[in-house]
């Protein structure tokens, strides 16, 4: 858009030099090609970034022989889907793959559940201490996540919830990012909406739940793919506070694979496939609302 | 606060006993040649991530903000490796890396490079940790940065543009300066970041060869969950939560006073 702009400008004073010099046609199809080769770099510069992902999927779709010939071959010579079966089948795949799936769809629901509400007062209710609260939810962000494990797995033993769903989900129910995201969505609705809607008898809790809640739409589905998605991608959290097997969730379950079929990429390739799927499906269903909530937040600095 | 407890005590992680032990938690790390090691280590890894990913970052923000034909594509393109799980980013690149039948040899050998066995050098091995992280970060920050370009008011680099400054010194003089509270911000996260990683090395090398890519997080990983050794795990993150501080109030001080007081 700048672009376009910029470009106007420039061949106001540009055109009558360049119309003496070079004919018209030469001058669109210069241009054309100029575009062609831009957009071919730029394909090009997407290509290589998803490159990995690309070698990823071919592989899993070789047989385990062809996985591991060497020159190696780019394209499978039969693309086995049949793969996949034999990734579901292998350890407790499906098993990991329900625990991921439960854990990061509960600790998506409660961080609008109960983030959602904190947000909501902390945009639109007064009360006592309300700033220094909040601050203390930002202040969470600044901690390091991996540097908190030692203190709340020392907490989940004392509760005796190591190998279990609590475990998993709790600590996470609530995010001070997703209340802050929200927080700050509820903050641009015009105030004269709320009051409309407090003048028809609305309460606050009905005011958060049939107006603030779906005018936040962007900003409720950005806090619930980040959650989810962090959760779903975490690692060695659930590989400290879990311990059997059965309890183990799908990142973890990678690693395990890695040890114990170590040399069949086909294999270990198929699970990454899957377990980056998932995420990449979320990313895709929210992507148009990501760079809006991100310009949201930057209002912090 | 129960980290600072826990660091001084002689907790394993699973008896319920447990007896204060002072700061020798403190005095043992500190004197083990591995502990040592682990915090050079971070401090290559993340002296070598952050300029690459905020620089491929700026450079992806760059690229689509300046409009044009599959700028959308680039995006999604680019953004994509973050939202994948590292584990995943490691085991994929553990096989484009594997020194018998991955693709990397293969490419280096037809341009008449000699492949290595990558993970197993400690010359290389570092460095291998580091691009996986570079690719799979750098989408992150440029998103953080595209909505900062798009809320500089856009009359500041028309009439830069008006006044015939090229790209590179609009750039410079006029589009990087109004962006710096989001370079500030991107710098702050992706070193905080950058302190904690763990995935890579724990998939990739286990922390070798000969500790060459033990990192901080991954030696107290091994002291509290694999030799149970709680209290100098707990030291050992107390240490790393000031040294983290210590480096995020350096950044506020020195870099960001400058970029919002100007």
């Amino acid at each position: 858009m700048h672009r376009s702009a910029g470009s106007v400008a420039q061949s106001i004073t540009a055109e009558p030099v360049a119309h003496r010099r070079v004919p018209v046609r030469t001058r669109a199809l210069r241009r054309r090609a100029g575009l062609g080769a831009w957009a071919a770099l730029r394909l090009a510069l997407a290509l290589l970034v998803a490159l990995p992902f690309a070698w990823m999927v071919l592989t899993s779709l070789k047989s385990s022989h062809e996985a591991v010939t060497w020159p190696p071959d780019l394209l499978p010579s039969v693309w086995r889907w049949s793969n996949y079966a034999e990734v579901w089948r292998a350890g407790s795949f499906g098993r990991w793959l329900f625990n991921s799936l439960a854990v990061a769809t509960a600790v998506a629901i409660g961080n609008v559940a109960l983030g959602g509400p904190a947000a909501f007062a902390f945009a639109r209710l007064r009360f006592p201490g309300r700033n220094l609260l909040f601050f203390s939810v930002l202040a969470t962000l600044m901690i390091p996540g991996e540097l908190t494990l030692i203190p709340v797995f020392f907490i989940l033993s004392r509760l005796g919830w190591i190998n279990t769903y609590l475990a998993l989900i709790v600590p996470f129910l609530v995010n001070g990012y997703s209340v802050f995201l929200l927080r700050q969505f509820f903050e641009g609705i015009p105030e004269s909406i709320t009051d409309a809607a407090t003048l028809d008898g609305a309460g606050p809790v009905r005011l958060f739940w049939s107006v603030a809640l779906p005018m936040a739409r962007p900003a409720v589905a950005v806090s619930m793919f980040l959650s989810f998605v962090g959760t779903w991608n975490s690692y060695l959290y659930p590989l400290v506070v879990t311990r059997s097997v059965q309890m183990r969730t799908i990142t973890v379950g990678l690693s395990l694979f890695q040890q114990e079929y170590g040399s069949n990429w086909v294999l270990l390739m198929g699970a990454a496939t899957i377990i980056a799927a998932v995420p990449v499906v979320a990313f895709l269903i929210v992507e148009r609302h990501l760079t809006d909530a991100l310009t949201v937040t930057d209002q912090r600095g | 606060m129960s980290l600072l407890v826990l660091s001084f005590t002689d907790w394993n992680g699973i008896s319920p006993n447990v007896a204060l032990v002072g700061i020798r938690n403190y005095v043992t790390a500190i004197h083990d040649p591995l502990f040592l090691q682990s915090l050079v280590n971070t401090l290559v890894y993340v002296g070598a991530t952050l300029p690459m990913v905020l620089v491929a970052g700026l450079g992806a923000a760059l690229l689509v903000e300046h409009g044009g034909p599959l700028s959308g594509l680039l995006r999604v393109a680019f953004t994509i490796p973050f939202v994948v799980s590292i584990v995943v980013v490691a085991v994929v690149w553990s096989w484009i890396f594997d020194p018998h039948f991955g693709v990397l040899n293969f490419v280096l050998e037809r341009f008449g490079v000699r492949g290595q066995d990558w993970l197993d050098e400690p010359r290389w091995a570092m460095l291998i940790i580091i691009l996986p992280s570079v690719w799979r970060q750098f989408g992150y920050y440029m998103l953080i940065l595209l909505a900062g370009l798009k809320n500089i008011d856009r009359s500041y680099r028309e009439a830069a543009e008006m006044d015939g400054a090229r790209y590179w010194s609009r750039l410079l003089r006029v589009t990087l300066p109004l962006l710096g509270p989001q370079l500030f911000f991107s710098l702050v996260i992706c070193a905080i970041d950058s302190f904690q990683v763990f995935a890579q090395v724990d998939l990739m090398t286990q922390g070798g060869p000969v500790g060459s890519t033990t990192v901080a997080i991954y030696y107290m990983y091994q002291q509290g969950f694999q030799y149970f050794q709680m209290g100098i795990a707990s030291a050992v993150a107390v240490m790393l939560v000031v040294g983290v501080g210590a480096l995020t109030y350096a950044q506020v001080r020195w870099v960001g006073r400058p970029v919002y007081y100007r």
